[in-house]
C-alpha cells in the first residue's frame, strides 16, 4: 500500500509551470518510445520463456520414465505463475510509463494518459512486491480516481516536469529487476534470474535427449524421435538465451543511464540528449533482432 | 557453492564429450547437478550454515576428482560417486531449511 501511495504521490505532485523546448519534447518522446518498446519486449519474451519451459519440461518428462505425475508438477518451478506474473508486471509497467511520457510529450489523448498512468501504477506496485488485501485495493482505486481528476486540470508540461524526476527511482528499480532476469552472468546464486534458469532447463533437456540420441540403437525409434525433437528445442532455447542477453542487457543498462539523463534534460533545456538517442538505438536493435527471431518461429 | 557447482557442471560436460562410447552414468550425474542448480536459484539459503559448507566442500571434491578424471578415465567412477555424496548433502541442506 505504501508503494502505491508513494507512486501516486509523485504523479500527483505536478507543480512547476515552466515551458518545455522542442529538444526536451523530442528527448521525452524518444525515451518514452524506447521504454515502451523495451517494456513490451520484456513482457512478450517472459511469456515466451514460460511457454517454452513448459514445452521443454514435457519433453523432459516424456524422456524420463522415472517421472511420476507428481515429479512432472515440480519441473520448471522458477517459471510458475506467481514468479512470471511479477516479472511480466515489471515489463508492463515500463511499457505503460513509456507510453504515458510519449503521450504527454506529443499526443492529444487525455484518456490514454490516464490509462497508461493507471497501468503503470498498478503494475509497478504488483512487481515491486506490494501484495494488497482487497480493502487496500479499494483504497488504491480511490487514489487513482483522485489522480485522474487532477490530471484533467493539469497542463501536460507541468505534469512531465513533475513526473519524470519523481518516477526515476521506481523506473530504475523495475529496470534493475529485469536486468537481473535477462542476465546470464554467473555470479552468486542470488543474482541469477529467469533467463539463467531458462537456459539451465534447456541444458538439462539437451543432456537428457543426448542420452538417447548418442546411444545408437539402444532406444526404440519412437523414443528416439522424441529425443531428437527435444534436442532441437533445447538447442534453440540455448541459442535464444544467448541472443536475448546479448541485446537486452545493453538496452536495459542504457535505460538506467537514459532515465537519469532524462531528469537532467527536463531540468536543463540545453542538456545533451545523446544518451537518450543511444538508448533508443539499442532498443531498436533489440526489437529488430527479436522480431527476426520470432518471424522464424 | 555457486562457483563450485558451475565448475563441476563444466567438468562433467567436458568429461561427457571425451567418452566413446558415451558413458550413461555421466549423463545421469550431470542431470543431478543441473537439477541442483535449478533448485538453488529458487531457494533463499543461509550461506553461513554448516550444511551449506558441507555441500560446498563436497563439490570441491567433485571438481578435484573430475579434473583428474579428464586425464585418467580410471577416476571417472570415483568422480561420479562424489557427485552422489554432494547431491545427498544438498538434499539435507534443503530439508534443513524447509
Amino acid at each position: 500500500m505504501r508503494m502505491i501511495i508513494a507512486i501516486v504521490l509523485w504523479v500527483a505532485l505536478a507543480v512547476c509551470s515552466c515551458g518545455i523546448t522542442v529538444q526536451q519534447k523530442e528527448a521525452i518522446d524518444t525515451f518514452g518510445e524506447a521504454t515502451a518498446a523495451v517494456g513490451a519486449f520484456c513482457e512478450e519474451e517472459l511469456a515466451f520463456i514460460k511457454q517454452d519451459v513448459t514445452e521443454m519440461n514435457l519433453y523432459f518428462a516424456a524422456l524420463d520414465t522415472a517421472y511420476t505425475s507428481r515429479g512432472i508438477d515440480t519441473l520448471g518451478a522458477f517459471a510458475n505463475e506467481k514468479n512470471t506474473a511479477a516479472r511480466i508486471a515489471a515489463g508492463n509497467a515500463l511499457r505503460a510509463y513509456g507510453e504515458m511520457l510519449s503521450e504527454l510529450a506529443t499526443g492529444d489523448q487525455e484518456e490514454e494518459i490516464h490509462d497508461a498512468a493507471d497501468t503503470f501504477i498498478r503494475n509497478a506496485s504488483a512487481s515491486l512486491g506490494a501484495e494488497l488485501a482487497e480493502d487496500k485495493h479499494k483504497a488504491a482505486a480511490s487514489l487513482l480516481r483522485t489522480l485522474a481528476a487532477k490530471l484533467e486540470e493539469w497542463k501536460r508540461t507541468e505534469a512531465i516536469e513533475s513526473i519524470v524526476p519523481r518516477a526515476r527511482t521506481v523506473v530504475d528499480r523495475l529496470a534493475e529487476m529485469l536486468a537481473v532476469d535477462f542476465s546470464l552472468e554467473t555470479g552468486e546464486w542470488r543474482s541469477r534470474g529467469y533467463l539463467f534458469s531458462y537456459r539451465d532447463t534447456a541444458y538439462r533437456l539437451r543432456n537428457k535427449a543426448q542420452r538417447v540420441t548418442d546411444f545408437g540403437g539402444a532406444y526404440p525409434l519412437p523414443h528416439r524421435y522424441i529425443a531428437v525433437q527435444a534436442y532441437h528445442q533445447a538447442a534453440s532455447a540455448i541459442a535464444r538465451a544467448a541472443l536475448v542477453e546479448e541485446r537486452c542487457t545493453p538496452a536495459l543498462e542504457e535505460l538506467l543511464r537514459a532515465n537519469g539523463e532524462l531528469v537532467h534534460v527536463i531540468e536543463d533545456k540545453d542538456y545533451s540528449i545523446a544518451d537518450i538517442k543511444e538508448y533508443h538505438r539499442l532498443v531498436r536493435e533489440l526489437v529488430g533482432t527479436i522480431e527476426t527471431l520470432r518471424a522464424g518461429e | 557453492m555457486d562457483n563450485n557447482l558451475d565448475e563441476a557442471i563444466r567438468i562433467l560436460e567436458e568429461l561427457k564429450t571425451t567418452q566413446t562410447p558415451p558413458n550413461e552414468h555421466i549423463f545421469e550425474q550431470l542431470d543431478k547437478l543441473y537439477e541442483m542448480r535449478l533448485e538453488i536459484v529458487e531457494l533463499h539459503i543461509e550461506i553461513a550454515t554448516a550444511e551449506y559448507e558441507s555441500v560446498t566442500a563436497a563439490l570441491e571434491d567433485v571438481i578435484t576428482e573430475g579434473k583428474e578424471a579428464l586425464e585418467d578415465t580410471g577416476k571417472i567412477a570415483s568422480t561420479l560417486r562424489k557427485i552422489d555424496k554432494a547431491v545427498g548433502l544438498f538434499k539435507k541442506l534443503i530439508d534443513s531449511i524447509k
